[in-house]
């Protein structure tokens, strides 16, 4: 297990520092100087060397990289250009509502999926499966820009129940969760009930089925277990589509998360912001489908063998 | 539904044929019609500017069949020859591909196209661009692990104990066989490329206005919701037949072209 654990997280602290190298690689994709940028076009010259060699401009990049990495591990990203204030004070602000959203909508999603994935199982070939597997066909194909203004005109204007934007109410996070869980949720019914009828015919289900258990008992005691494993795995590479389409689901919902801070930034042009909120959805994602596979292999034992 | 998916498809290539060949009329204001319903004038009534819905929606569809075509196209220039020669080639070479494409789809897709045209400043360019740097991964590393079957297939052995040249080994012995499953997968993959790059003209990152782009149109149709629905909702179904219809002719395809694939357990993960 220790070894496994150690050549995981090796792994990924490297893929950590290229994240991170990317992102500072980033800023220099931007058209013209950065200090054309910040100043504007014809600023005085003497402002500018100065400002330059405020920034560490004009040492070698391998310099400016180093210096990067030791700010960044002291939490230091800089300055908004926009606002003056520093970049991770302004995330810090927006990283609870953009948490509500996603713990919404992840658990939204567990609960669509778990309990419509094991009725499909329970009834395959039936009308409930046909239905369930078409509308998780749908779900998988609509983009959450689309989806999020038809659940606004359904929810709050034709029904009247949620608001239709921001999170002035405790019910104001259901439409963009919904938005936000929807296309995990098809992905996730899908594979429990794949799962599930494949593992409904194992030889440790006709065991527990001879020892008198119910079909109510195999299936949540015996199957439904053994059917989530893959689930997991899926589960940690869809937080990545959780997080970016948190930008999309923000924009609709006016909900001020870092998503709708991702996009004021770039709308600003407020490069060291743009980097920050980059920075931190990217280096989320990794955490996250490290944790994930060590959920796993902490679920089956036989994986720290595979590898 | 194999009606629906015909009759989606056609109608949007027959949308780009119609866009190259006769102008339409996309920037036709009508001042005395804004966000007018659906009638008799128009088929899909007016947007915010008193713009025919039916005409945007349609050059719209056709510029992003132009875009995703073209990024689908540039990613697979780019994708199959790599894995194609890594895996032909092996060592070193095969190694850092494996890293490069492990580092990319480290990072979500979207993220990297936001990030980028965020960086590069909106556009149509740089979001093709956006979009192609994280799109040729996925055809590198399916050509690379077709290959690395295909190595030891024994008409491949053949070519190279009588001497073929590389090169040719790889265009004429390895490729019109991989030419199915890349068939398959760039379908799969045109589903994606739609869905990302009307996301990136919903975040006004893509498609700049006043040129129409899907989703654009859902953008400022969102504002106008309460008042005009119909502004919103035709794009939005426009979207969702086009993203389906994809997804279904790709999920024929696999049935139609990919019988080997279920054949050979898919090797060469390592």
């Amino acid at each position: 297990m220790s070894s496994y654990l150690f050549h995981r997280m090796a792994a990924a602290s490297l893929m950590l520092l290229l994240v991170l190298s990317a992102v500072f690689l980033l800023a220099r994709l931007i058209p013209g100087d950065p200090v054309e940028v910040m100043l504007g076009e014809g600023a005085d010259p003497v402002e500018r060397q100065l400002l330059a060699r405020a920034m560490g401009l004009e040492q070698p990049l391998y310099v400016q990289w180093w210096r990067y990495v030791q700010r960044l591990a002291r939490l230091d990203m800089g300055q908004s250009i926009h606002t003056g204030r520093s970049v991770s004070t302004l995330l810090a602000e927006r990283i609870p509502a953009t948490l509500l959203l996603a713990g919404a909508a992840l658990g939204i999603t567990l609960l669509l999926a778990l309990s419509l994935g094991t009725v499909a199982a329970l009834n395959h070939g039936r009308l409930a499966d046909r239905l369930i597997v078409g509308s998780a066909m749908l779900g998988l194909g609509i983009p959450n820009f689309c989806l999020g203004p038809l659940l606004i005109l359904l929810g709050a204007f034709l029904l009247g129940w949620f608001p239709v934007g921001g999170m002035d109410h405790p019910h104001s996070v259901v439409l963009p969760a919904l938005t936000l869980g929807t296309g995990m949720a098809a992905l996730l019914t899908r594979m429990v009930r794949a799962n599930l009828l494949e593992v409904m015919h194992a030889d440790f289900v006709g065991a527990a089925m001879a020892r008198g258990a119910g079909p109510v008992r195999r299936m949540l005691w015996h199957a439904l277990p053994n059917a989530l494993l893959p689930v997991v795995t899926l589960f940690g590479l869809q937080v990545g589509a959780l997080l970016t389409g948190a930008v999309v689901t923000e924009q609709i919902f006016a909900w001020p998360g870092v998503g709708q801070l991702t996009l004021e930034a770039i709308g600003k042009r407020d490069y060291p912001l743009i980097q920050g909120c980059i920075l931190l959805i990217g280096s989320c994602f990794l955490c996250v489908n490290l944790l994930t596979d060590l959920a796993c292999a902490a679920l089956d034992p036989r994986i720290q063998l595979a590898d | 539904m194999k009606y629906l998916l015909t009759a989606t498809l056609g109608g949007w290539i027959l949308a780009a044929l119609a866009t190259w060949l006769l102008p339409l009329p996309v920037d036709a204001i009508d001042l005395q019609r804004i966000l007018d319903p659906p009638g008799s004038s128009a088929l899909l009534g007016y947007d915010e500017l008193g713009r025919p819905i039916s005409a945007r929606l349609l050059a719209g569809a056709a510029t992003s069949l132009a875009v995703c075509l073209l990024v689908v196209t540039l990613s697979m220039l780019i994708g199959v020859p790599l894995g194609v020669a890594s895996a032909l080639l092996g060592g070193v070479w095969d190694r850092a591909l494996i890293f490069l494409t492990d580092t990319v789809m480290s990072f979500p897709g979207i993220l990297l196209a936001i990030a980028l045209t965020g960086m590069l400043g909106p556009g149509l360019v740089n979001a093709t661009i956006a979009l192609t740097i994280s799109g040729w991964v996925g055809f590198a590393r399916l050509a690379r692990a077709q290959t690395l079957t295909l190595r030891h297939a024994t008409h491949v052995q053949a070519a190279r104990a009588l001497g073929c040249p590389p090169v040719h080994l790889a265009l004429r012995h390895v490729l019109p066989l991989l030419l199915s499953s890349l068939a398959v997968q760039a379908s799969c993959e045109l589903a994606g490329v739609i869905i990302a790059e009307s996301t990136l003209a919903f975040l006004g990152l893509g498609i700049q206005p006043p040129a129409p782009s899907l989703g654009g149109m859902v953008l400022v149709g969102a504002r106008y919701m309460l008042v005009a629905p119909h502004v919103v909702l035709s794009p939005v179904l426009v979207l969702l037949l086009l993203v389906l219809s994809v997804n279904l002719l790709g999920d024929l395809l696999r049935d139609h072209l990919d019988v080997r694939q279920r054949l050979s357990a898919p090797a060469g993960t390592n």
